[in-house]
């Protein structure tokens, strides 16, 4: 199978159905930001710094260098000093490319690693594009005539799972890069583990950041990660990625789209098919089978935790009337996803998951029970504002905070953004 | 508006139940001069439906009448893009409609009748 994303030739439909949904996401951004038109919400919100590590530090910041060598170690060099390259695929006026080729890279080592392990690439290779707003969002879109699929990624989907994995790196126990490729290794990780009170603080500043002041861009302050866990961070964040994607892409390979099947139950499947293509890809090169369900769970979890804080800001514990009645909610997902856990896999990597799957229960819904008083509080106190659905919620605050981050470098205050925590 | 003094509209909103999408579908197809493309989105959160058709001033006019009184939220049509965009506003009560012209001049109505919103739809396609 071509991947599609790769070619040096889109198809005009394709990209004439790319430009006018960025077109309408970045004029809804610049009403948001009372700014002149979709030209100027652009130019500001891809307006980002490169992250600028080389490929030798990169090696040395996810501690790497025992189990990262030789033709190993220079496969993975060329591959990064490949994606800082550009590559001239085709972009509408609207891209950003740098956000778009971290997940064309994602998708393309996906395949090739699928094309290695079992001798053929994944099913479909839908062309990628992204969307401006800090939605925590992906969406397949067909294209104007229907013939095309589209997966339509929008920026602060990344940023939040780049987030996310971090919180998780601060909140679980050490667990070695050794230990993360292994089902019998990953078995052993036993509590009791008490929280670090950083890792506790640092969830805590988060979500009421994000709820309040809305998805940070890509490549501003990041959240610490903390020494002893920056290869669990770098797991984490890749497989809750992959599997976001291939969630995506398994809505056009178990044929959602031809049979225009909606509902719970299509959800279901698609996060299933993603979860059983991961970990047998893994368990296939050796690697730990119940690591990617682990970091899928932990995706959803993170959905639901969202979901969650965003109600409660709005709402106190009121209804959530903005969700979909079509669509499960993250916490139907994460129940549904295990209970169709595939039964054929490894007795250590059944054993592993469980071990794991544990530690989420434990730590991180905790952690949620803990802190979401903070998110209520700041609800009595009059710090959300109601939203007019989840997507447009989040997007705004994003573009608020953008916005704000501007004005701040130019040295003009914004107060009414910021949270008042008095 | 193209040579044959059409308008192409897209008509997106958030599926709620099939019911919502057959209702939606067939106020835009009573209106619609061509077959109209039915495009859709599943995202991580729901499914989004957008409606592609060419319509005249006239049929679009009481298609933003109908939908004006079928959707349970406030309706937008803005006009600045290469399509009119005509979506729901979960901000605005049932039966608000709110115009916005190429120009960004917005005209808001509530629960219009057709001769109210017809010269204003009229302007509207005439500068896009």
């Amino acid at each position: 199978m071509v991947n599609n994303s790769l070619q040096q030739d889109w198809p005009q439909d394709v990209l004439d159905s790319i430009e006018y949904r960025q077109e309408v996401a970045y004029r809804s951004a610049a009403d948001l930001l009372d700014l002149a038109g979709p030209e100027e919400a652009f130019a500001l919100l891809c307006e980002k710094p490169t992250v600028g590590l080389s490929p030798e530090e990169f090696r040395t910041y996810i501690s790497w260098d025992p189990l990262l060598s030789g033709g190993d170690w220079e496969q993975t060099k060329r591959k990064i000093e490949a994606a800082e390259r550009d590559p001239s695929l085709p972009s509408t006026r609207w891209e950003d490319v740098q956000v778009r080729q971290r997940w064309i890279r994602l998708q393309q080592d996906l395949s090739d690693e699928f094309l290695e392990t079992f001798g053929s690439t994944l099913d479909v290779s839908p062309y990628l594009a992204t969307l401006p707003t800090g939605d925590i969002n992906a969406r397949v879109s067909q294209s104007f005539s229907g013939d095309h699929l589209i997966v339509f990624l929008e920026h602060g989907l990344l940023r939040y799972f780049i987030d996310f994995a971090c919180l998780a790196a601060s909140t679980l126990p050490p667990i070695t890069p050794a230990t993360l490729l292994s089902d019998e290794a990953l078995q052993q990780v036993k509590g009791p583990w008490t929280i670090p009170f950083d890792g506790s603080s640092q969830f805590s500043e988060t979500l009421l950041a994000y709820v309040f002041g809305g998805t940070p861009t890509l490549n501003q302050q990041k959240i610490r990660i903390p020494g002893y866990n920056s290869a669990l961070f770098i797991w984490l964040a890749m497989h809750m990625s992959q599997f976001a994607l291939l969630h995506e892409q398994s809505h056009i390979s178990l044929k959602h789209f031809a049979e225009r099947r909606f509902g719970h139950g299509v959800e279901i499947e698609a996060d299933v098919s993603a979860v059983e293509a991961l970990s047998s890809l893994n368990s296939a090169r050796g690697f730990s089978w119940a690591l990617p369900i682990w970091a899928a769970d932990l995706a959803l979890f993170a959905f639901k935790l969202l979901d969650t804080a965003l109600g409660v800001a709005a709402y106190g514990w009121g209804p959530k009337w903005w969700i979909s009645l079509d669509y499960p909610t993250p916490e139907d997902r994460r129940k549904r996803l295990r209970d169709h856990i595939p039964p054929n896999g490894p007795a250590a990597g059944r054993a592993a998951l469980a071990n794991l799957l544990g530690m989420n229960d434990s730590l991180m819904e905790k952690l949620e029970e803990i802190h979401m008083p903070f998110v209520l509080l700041a609800h009595s106190k009059g710090g959300a504002r109601l939203p007019s659905g989840k997507s447009v919620l989040i997007g705004l605050f994003d573009l608020k905070v953008s916005h704000w981050t501007r004005l701040r470098a130019k040295g003009e205050s914004h107060e009414r953004y910021r949270f008042n925590r008095n | 508006m193209n040579d044959t003094g059409l308008i192409e509209i897209d008509v997106t909103f958030t599926r709620q139940d099939e019911n919502d999408e057959k209702e939606t579908f067939a106020v835009v197809e009573s209106g619609a001069s061509n077959q109209v493309r039915r495009i859709e989105q599943r995202g991580l959160t729901g499914v989004e439906i957008a409606l592609i058709a060419l319509v005249t001033v006239q049929a679009f006019t009481t298609i933003i009448t109908r939908l004006s009184r079928l959707w349970h939220s406030g309706v937008i049509v803005d006009a600045r893009g290469s399509k009119v965009r005509t979506t729901k506003d979960p901000n605005l009560p049932p039966g608000i409609v709110v115009m916005i012209q190429t120009d960004g001049v917005r005209t808001e109505l509530h629960e219009p009748m057709d001769e109210q919103l017809l010269p204003i739809i009229a302007r509207l396609a005439h500068s896009s």
